[in-house]
């Protein structure tokens, strides 16, 4: 957790940023507004200490910029103990709290773990939005894939009946024959096109198969790696795994992870046109960090406390950070012939299944993806509490 | 009944367009094909021409896919009955095969696959009808039992 402390009272911050480094927590002390926006600027702490008198400027006007040009910050006022006036201003500002000098550490502590707090739930809240807009997102795409299936259904068999029609020897007969059958032709082989679009949208909806189970993955992956040996052979992709077959399994639909899993193989594939390694990996998963450190790969509080991990690592092109954010959301591509809907798909199944998915990756050296799957209830741990994960 | 190698078949689906074409291009291989448009249509035929094979879409105005199919199965449990929605909602598929469809097809429907849906639905109407036969002559359990194990792949 990063700390900014803003106090004009050198001898005052200082000590304090000092003690509360000794926590463990990443704390700075600055003394003037200018060298706050310079910070702030710099790198975006999780929470402002902020005294409501400086120097050369007041704290609430400081205050106003900061909840100006970063409202998510959280940011606590320091007062004198008889400024009552100021802190309620303050209070009507936004800050989010205000303590009165002397201020002891522990104080300081109580309010980053409150800050951590909203934090999380300002995370998890995100999700939930994010969550919703692709339900709904997916229910559009469903829409309009059945509202495109019905005419398609009745072109793909006019076209049909065509074909019938002019294998008839009278039809044969005809000049234009020829030219006739490879019209008619064109026009079913480019309707299959368009029902491969319209099945993948209905995907990005809805899952393949409900009927989970314990799933062995190793034998699940070795089914669908076969499917991709040839291509990695051409493009001299070595693949290694590291799969431990006595793993407890993952509650998930067979189906479902070979369709994820097919998916994540040919993205990396794709990444390594020249060759390269790719490593597949399966784990369990400890618990997410405790401590009140929020680390960026922390979890949410929501994922299962054990899971079964399951990375796929390459090392292709890699993903720009610009990119790396959107590369899950639906009609999201950086292929010229993509349609973007791959990992779109697989984070709707591998999240139907209680799971996530992420991606990390550094531009030019690589790709990993990420999956946790819950554990099916059997081969849980006894001391864990009963999961809500289907 | 004229007797025939190749099925009859009971289309009924609400869609115009899409079920004469589908009901040409199967007269084309020389089944015997009969039209509906709706569920209670679908039922008089039923009763009239007794098909090996219904073609049945789930999604229709008035009586429902669902309620045709019971109503199907009560009229002649033997006649086989395949499910083409243009939803595939798994629910459906399954609802649909616990009412002893006999297999679930998504539009856009596959031409070819529905033709080979449609023979192997007649087989195995006719397997069906052979077994409950011989089960009737079967002198006690066991040979009754025995002769179930002889088809695993109706079961």
């Amino acid at each position: 957790m990063h700390v900014l402390i803003v106090d004009d009272e050198q001898a005052f911050a200082a000590p304090l940023a000092e003690r509360l480094s000794l926590r463990g927590l990443k704390a700075q002390a600055v003394t003037s507004a200018e060298q706050a926006l310079a910070s702030l600027a710099d790198a975006l702490p999780d929470i402002v200490f902020l005294d409501v008198h400086l120097a050369e400027s007041d704290g609430i006007s400081l205050l106003q910029s900061i909840r100006q040009h970063y409202p998510a910050l959280d940011v606590i006022m320091l007062t004198g103990s008889t400024d009552m006036q100021t802190a309620l201003r303050a209070m009507r500002y936004g800050a989010k709290n205000w303590l009165p000098k002397p201020i002891s550490v522990d104080t300081l502590l109580e309010e980053c773990v409150k800050a951590a707090q909203r934090q999380r739930q300002r995370a998890h809240e995100q999700h939930l939005a994010e969550l919703d807009r692709l339900r709904s997102l997916g229910r559009i795409a469903e829409g309009v894939a059945h509202e495109v299936n019905n005419p398609l259904n009745i072109i793909m068999q006019a076209a049909g009946f065509i074909e019938d029609l002019l294998e008839s020897p009278a039809c044969r007969a005809l000049p234009q024959h020829q030219a006739m059958a490879q019209a008619v032709s064109t026009m079913s082989r480019q309707s299959l096109r368009v029902r491969e679009l319209t099945h993948s949208l209905l995907m990005v909806g809805l899952g393949l198969d409900p009927r989970t189970q314990p799933v062995d993955v190793p034998s699940v992956l070795h089914q669908t790696l076969a499917l991709v040996a040839e291509r990695a052979a051409q493009q001299q992709v070595i693949i290694t795994e590291a799969l431990a077959p006595a793993l407890p399994r993952p509650l998930w639909a067979n189906a479902e992870l070979q369709q994820v899993a097919r998916n994540l193989l040919e993205n990396a594939l794709d990444a390594m046109p020249q060759g390269g390694r790719l490593h597949i990996a399966a784990s369990l998963c400890a618990s997410p960090p405790t401590s009140m450190e929020l680390e960026e790969e922390a979890l949410p509080e929501h994922e299962p406390v054990h899971s079964y991990a399951l990375t796929f690592t390459d090392t292709g092109c890699g993903i720009a950070p610009e990119q790396l954010p959107h590369i899950f959301e639906p009609f999201y591509t950086t292929r010229a012939h993509g349609q973007g809907l791959g990992l779109a798909v697989c984070r709707s199944l591998v999240q139907g299944c209680g799971g996530s998915i992420r991606a990390y990756s550094t531009l030019g050296k690589g790709c990993r993806m990420c999956l946790r799957l819950p554990l099916a209830p059997e081969a849980k741990p006894q001391k864990s509490p009963p999961s809500n994960a289907r | 009944m004229p007797h025939t190698t190749e099925p009859s078949v009971l289309l009924i689906d609400d869609e115009a367009a899409f079920v004469e074409t589908l009901a040409e291009r199967l007269r084309l291989r020389g089944m015997q094909v009969a039209l509906a448009y709706n569920g209670q249509e679908g039922l008089r035929l039923m009763l009239r021409t007794m098909p090996d094979v219904v073609v049945l879409d789930l999604r229709m105005p008035g009586m429902d896919g669902m309620e045709t199919l019971k109503s199907i199965k009560a009229i002649n449990a033997y006649t086989q009955v395949i499910i083409v929605t243009g939803h595939g909602h798994t629910v459906e598929q399954i609802m649909a095969s616990r009412l002893a469809a006999h297999s679930f097809h998504k539009k856009p429907l596959d031409f070819e696959t529905l033709l080979a849906a449609i023979y192997k639905a007649q087989r195995h109407k006719q397997e069906y009808a052979n077994l409950a036969l011989s089960l009737a002559k079967a002198p006690d359990d066991d040979a009754a039992r025995a002769l179930l194990k002889q088809q695993p792949q109706l079961f």
